[in-house]
């Protein structure tokens, strides 16, 4: 199958120290791709450079077969183009709802002075806040929600967006076995309607089994990929974890 | 258009309780301003008139300085630049045209939204604070130019407006009501931007601008769009403005002092909320000329707003507006006891969309960044 | 060429006097990430300081100076204390507002006292030159420069050499990590507004003789200093200094070949243009700090 994400030789530096060197991968369209390493390996980093939280130094993004590496971050989004975030960020004086419905996919002058929660996308944005199981919780400001419904906050959010590839920085992070489950469930569940994931994550029982095939980076260059089995029977992977 | 049909009608769920709510207000809001309009007519004197018309000016300006502060969270310090600016443009083509600075002053509206593209395009397409730094340093810059380039602004000298034409009693009313509508389209702007996608999008901004741009808001559009909405009033005002005093100079029209004014009032009133700047410029403007009355010269005067700014940035940060809105959200969240809290909220204004559901529940609803 | 080279080395004088001005201001950015928009203020409060030394005992302007510094920095320690610590933690827009409302009201009570009148300190070299070489210099301005320079030799000994810098210096670059090995960051900061308020006594003393000054002044210094720290890129010392330079270079070059009166505006005209072309500032640095929180 064609390849959604290309990353070709990506390279960032942080004042001299290298935290992506010449980073190459693919994503396969409709996979659930698993981006593993140690700590400091450039995990976030290259989700940055993807998204274009941050510069690269050099090196190269295509996505959907169109370079976007030059392009600004909310280009980016409307392409199809999302993320969570290790810590999840939230407008935090908002609603949720107000939250849910922010993402714009395109841009248009005409749709500026529409009416911030309108008809349609309001509907839509109650659909996802009810897919992920917090629509009564709406009309809440987003900041007073605990961390793990935060998060299911974000996660409809980027859904509204409608992307084509959605990048997951540590989804199981900071919290509760039963939302690791549910989160997955609702991870399996968009993958089968057709949405790509790559998913940045340490707890590794969540990364096998979500995730095929697993990518490992380490010092910032990708050292291995492979299904999971592999992975973890691959002598180079298990040396990068216990240092070397 | 399916997207104004929407706009137009009462937001998301809120009951009837809120729609009744937001017509009262919307009938709040015509009366006030039918009695405003109509108080030269009843012969109110000149020294209320001239308060209340530069009242007028201070509305105009802090909703302005609203639209970027309050809402997109971007900090100017030189608001009355683009006052000067407009009075600037207006004056000149007055008296080079021969025609009523009244005519002209809309295109010094234009020259200041033009200014406010030049500048944002240097300084908003990052985040950042050289936002904040460059508007310090435009007043300044305005001033020189308008000293150093007297082909065109006279220098020092200044200029002379033409004399308006208007008859005793009558001198100060077309002033005042010329203000006055200007300071209800500018609340007018300012409330139709916070219910739209455009100011969802600036609060995004001012919440988290990086996380704003990921989900695809394209910031630096918002930003220069909104600085540019946030002067173009302040620049007509300009004008009005240079003609009610008839004579403007380069110190006297880039005057900090306008600045200090503009961010009490929005400061004081609530920043971000659409009415705070309104309430603000009611409550500061009649102080100003008490304290004028009692302490006369500019220099204490700058002592007194000094003091009321650092006062309010350190007790009352997020102003009147919202501190009291929070207040009796949580009094009548109290009456009706714990498990209504949520629909307390929903009728205090916190419903999304609020802003449809009257300028009061708007204000209440919009956040405050500070609590981060 | 003659009038060239001895233009751009006044320039680089008087670059060396802004360095010292700007440095305070990007001291306290950097560490704290907050605009002091008060910084020109307590510039002119100790211009009215170095003023009112001169008249009553007719010290030279150089030494009150040093007597400045530690008076200064008492007064920033105690703003520090009673103003500034309130707002730490907050959104950036409180300090700007915060400052900003300092600098108003310090620029007031400078009024009320002293009038809204233009004062200079005018020691008896005040109007005299100094031949270096086949270059003549105003001799107030070599002083002046020879002492910013020394005061930022002392500043670099002190952020280098004693434990107090080395912790300014570990909480510029990584404010958490340097919590985390335990500096404490409240009395870091502490130490860094006086420090900057300092810095702003030396200079303000320096510059009561180079330029006539009133309690407006200080718009036009804090958007100049402002200008300078943008230019180099916000909370980098030798940016700092780097900017300084080119804005003193700047304005002796338009001074001398178009006019005094545009000097002040062709430096604004540089600074949109680097902002155009590297929004950081000269030597800004976008770090991965700027990307998470």
């Amino acid at each position: 199958m064609r390849a959604i994400l290309r990353v070709e030789r990506l390279t960032k530096r942080f004042g001299g120290v290298h935290a992506v060197r010449e980073c190459s991968f693919e994503v396969r369209q409709g996979s659930i791709t698993g981006l593993i390493g140690p700590n400091g390996s450039g995990k976030t980093t290259v989700f940055n450079l993807i998204t274009g939280m941050i510069p690269a130094d050099d090196g190269r993004v295509i996505f959907a077969g169109q370079p976007i590496e030059r392009l600004p971050r909310w280009e980016r989004a409307h392409r199809g183009l999302a993320r969570t975030f290790q810590i999840t960020r939230l407008f935090r004086e908002m609603t949720v709802l107000e939250n849910v419905v922010a993402p714009l996919s395109r841009f248009s002058w005409r749709a500026l002075a529409q009416s911030a929660v309108s008809g349609p996308e309001r509907r839509r944005a109650m659909e996802l806040l009810d897919f992920v199981g917090l629509s009564q919780l709406a009309h809440r400001k987003a900041g007073e929600l605990s961390y793990g419904q935060q998060k299911l906050v974000e996660f409809a959010q980027v859904l509204m967006q409608e992307p084509k590839l959605i990048l997951l920085d540590e989804p199981a992070g900071g919290v509760n076995p039963a939302m690791i489950d549910r989160l997955a469930g609702l991870v399996r569940e968009l993958n089968r309607r057709g949405t790509t994931f790559l998913v940045v994550e340490h707890n590794m029982p969540m990364v096998m089994s979500l995730c095929d095939p697993v990518i490992v980076l380490a010092r910032g260059s990708k050292i291995a990929e492979g299904s999971p089995k592999e992975v973890q029977n691959n002598p180079a992977v298990l040396d990068a974890y216990l240092g070397d | 258009m399916k997207a104004h049909s929407t706009a137009a009608a009462p937001a998301g769920n809120a009951g009837p309780r809120a729609v009744r709510g937001a017509r009262w207000a919307a009938a709040a809001v015509v009366l006030g301003l039918a009695l405003l309009a109509a108080l030269p007519a009843l012969g109110i004197n000149q020294y209320y008139q001239n308060m209340l018309l530069l009242t007028f000016l201070f509305c105009v300006l802090g909703c302005g300085w609203n639209i970027m502060a309050g809402y997109a969270g971007y900090v100017s310090l030189g608001q009355s630049a683009f006052l000067g600016i407009g009075a600037y443009t207006a004056a000149i083509l007055a008296v080079r045209w021969h025609l009523s600075p009244f005519l002209v002053a809309p295109l010094g509206g234009l020259v200041a939204a033009v200014f406010a593209l030049a500048v944002g395009l240097v300084v908003l397409r990052t985040r950042g604070h050289s936002f904040v730094i460059i508007t310090i340093a435009l007043l300044f810059i305005l001033q020189i130019v308008a000293l150093n380039w007297p082909q065109l602004t006279n220098g020092s000298t200044g200029i002379t407006l033409p004399l308006p034409p208007f008859k005793k009693p009558w001198q100060t009313a077309p002033f005042y009501w010329y203000m006055l509508a200007l300071a209800a389209l500018s609340v007018w702007l300012s409330a139709w931007i916070r219910r739209t996608k455009f100011g969802m999008g600036l609060i995004a901004i001012r919440e988290d601008e990086d996380k704003a741009g990921i989900i695809g808001i394209n910031t630096t559009l918002y930003k220069i769009t909104a600085f540019m909405a946030s002067v173009f009033f302040t620049g007509i005002a300009g004008g009005v403005y240079a003609y009610y005093l008839t004579f403007i100079d380069p110190i006297g029209m880039f005057n900090i002092l306008l600045s200090v004014q503009t961010v009490l009032v929005t400061m004081l009133g609530g920043r971000g909320t659409v009415w705070g700047p309104v309430l603000g410029a009611f409550v500061l403007e009649p102080l100003n000329e008490t304290s004028y009355a009692y302490f006369g010269s500019n220099q204490s005067h700058l002592v007194v707003f000094g003091l009321a700014m650092m006062l309010i940035v350190l007790f009352l940060p997020r102003g009147i507006i919202p501190t009291v809105g929070d207040w009796w959200a949580a009094r009548t969240a109290a009456a009706r006891g714990a498990d209504g809290s949520a629909q307390a909220a929903a009728a205090a204004g916190t419903a999304p969309g609020a802003g449809a559901a009257g300028p009061r529940a708007a204000a209440a609803a919009v956040g405050e960044e500070d609590s981060a | 060429m003659h009038l060239f080279l001895q233009t751009v080395m006044l320039g680089v004088l008087i670059g060396g006097v802004y360095a010292l001005l700007a440095s305070g201001l990007t001291l306290i950015f950097g560490v704290m990430g907050i605009i002091n928009v008060a910084q020109g203020a307590l510039l002119i409060l100790s211009c009215y300081f170095a003023w009112l030394v001169w008249q009553t005992t007719g010290l030279d302007p150089m030494w009150i100076s040093i007597l400045a510094a530690p008076l200064m920095f008492a007064v920033g320690w105690v703003l520090y204390r009673l103003l500034i610590v309130r707002v730490r933690g907050a959104h950036a827009t409180m300090s700007v507002l915060l400052t900003f409302a300092l600098a108003i009201t310090l620029e007031g009570i400078l009024g009320v006292i002293w009038t809204g009148n233009f004062r200079s300190v005018t020691p008896s070299y005040f109007s005299q030159s100094l031949r270096i070489g086949d270059f003549f210099f105003p001799t107030a301005q070599v002083y002046g420069s020879i002492t910013a320079v020394a005061v930022l030799l002392v500043l670099y000994l002190i952020l280098s050499r004693t434990r107090e810098g080395r912790a300014i210096r570990a909480t510029a670059q990584n404010r958490l990590a340097a919590q985390l090995v335990g500096v404490d960051a409240d009395r870091v900061a502490a130490f860094t507004f006086a420090l900057g308020a300092a810095t702003a006594g030396v200079g303000g003393a320096i510059l009561s003789v180079l330029y006539p000054f009133a309690p407006g002044s200080h718009y036009l210094w804090i958007s100049r200093l402002l200008g300078i720290i943008v230019l180099g890129g916000m909370g980098s010392l030798p940016g700092a200094a780097l900017g300084a330079v080119i804005l003193g270079v700047a304005e002796t070059l338009t001074s001398t070949y178009i006019s005094l009166k545009w000097a002040t505006v062709v430096f604004y005209v540089v600074i949109f243009v680097v902002l155009l072309v590297r929004p950081q500032g000269l030597m800004g640095t976008r770090l991965r700090e700027d990307v998470q929180a």
